[in-house]
């Protein structure tokens, strides 16, 4: 083993370790949870092996393990830029809905300062 | 009054209650705008609207205190949301409170308040539920070549992904029915809503017009106003959209 795999190999078991033990508990979207686990120990498989990769990119007529590693990152790439994308979209919208009950909780007449009457959630001894 | 509107369809027999001056809510989204948004809120009361709501978008000016001048009802966003999430405010207010119809309107100046009567009158005649001013069918003051060509291709992307025949997709001037206003879901919160609603229309059937009117151009709405860049945001967080739940 080289100082690379000395550095890596014990991270990575220790976050698959840490990611099963998640599992375990029920923590967590399992599904999201098991393409991480898939994705490390396809990870540690590839760094305990290197050769590994240009096997497998020769089969596929790639040739170099370093080209199947660019190919594998630029298929991946995308979906999990999506799928962050995708999460900040939905916690945006979570974030805008609570300001928007916040806007309408507290509106009042520009001139008077009447609160909205109708509302039951504005505390009229509060605003007055 | 002659009007000189572009009608998709007419609905059938209409049992909406009567629109009134009462029931008729303005809705200005306003962020930063506190140079012009008095001028803006001073036309819409000498035109003679009843009921306005000015929703401040979380503006790190004077909007919601010179807002509070005028007999309005001010909203305000903690954060800054974007214009379609104003909107949306603005439009569950005032149907909250029993609007039966619901205009927006720019709260920076560009739209003309004298209008709004022409606006509403497909609505209130029963001929529609919602009702598209057009800027181009109508006069634009001052609109730089840049900004026509980049309305143009919006027109023809809505035409593309809507089947929409509208000559203008992206006006703020609008009127909706109490109906159109439940049916319609807002859920882009920022200039994408433009679009959102465009695909709702053609989508959920809503009868619509398109009424020409006057869209006035400053230096300052320019400088506020959408780029190219923010063209291609739009069409990302519609794509988007359609993927979020």
């Amino acid at each position: 083993m080289n100082l690379f795999q000395w550095l890596v190999l014990p991270v990575l078991t220790l976050i698959i370790l840490l990611d099963i033990r998640g599992l375990t508990h029920r923590r967590g979207n399992v599904t999201l949870r098991l393409t991480r686990i898939a994705a490390w120990c396809m990870a540690f498989v590839l760094i305990w092996d290197p050769a590994l990769t240009s096997m497998i990119s020769r089969q596929l007529g790639i040739g170099r393990g370093t080209d199947l590693v660019v190919y594998v990152f630029m298929l991946f790439a995308p979906v999990v830029w999506f799928r962050m994308q995708a999460q900040t979209h939905s916690l945006q919208r979570k974030v805008i809905e609570l300001a928007r009950i916040e806007a309408i909780r507290s509106a009042c007449r520009g001139d008077t300062g009447e609160v909205d009457p109708t509302n039951p959630h504005v505390d009229l001894a509060e605003t007055t | 009054m002659t009007l000189n509107t572009l009608s998709n369809a007419h609905p059938g027999p209409d049992s909406r209650p009567t629109i009134s001056r009462s029931n008729t809510w303005v809705i200005v989204p306003a962020y930063n705008e506190s140079d012009r948004l008095a001028t803006t809120l001073a036309s819409l009361r000498s035109a003679g609207v009843g009921q306005i709501v000015v929703v401040d978008d979380g503006s790190r000016d004077d909007t919601s205190a010179v807002a509070a001048a005028f007999p309005v009802w001010v909203l305000r966003h903690p954060i800054n949301c974007g214009q379609g999430a104003a909107l949306r405010t603005g439009l569950e207010f005032a149907m909250s409170k029993g609007a039966e119809c619901l205009v927006t309107f720019d709260g920076d100046g560009q739209h003309d308040a004298r209008q709004i009567e022409r606006l509403i009158e497909p609505i209130r005649a029963g001929r529609c539920e919602v009702v598209l001013g057009t800027r181009f069918k109508g006069e634009t003051i001052a609109m730089p070549f840049q900004r026509k060509c980049l309305l143009a291709a919006a027109v023809w992307f809505t035409r593309m992904t809507t089947g929409l025949r509208l000559t203008d997709s992206h006006n703020g001037f609008r009127v909706f029915s109490r109906k159109a206003a439940q049916t319609i879901e807002l859920k882009q919160p920022r200039m994408a809503h433009a679009s959102e609603i465009l695909d709702q229309i053609a989508r959920k059937g809503l009868p619509y017009e398109e009424v020409p009117v006057t869209i006035r151009y400053t230096a300052a709405t320019l400088e506020k106003g959408q780029s190219t860049f923010d063209a291609a945001r739009i069409g990302g967080d519609l794509m988007l959209g359609r993927f979020v739940k």
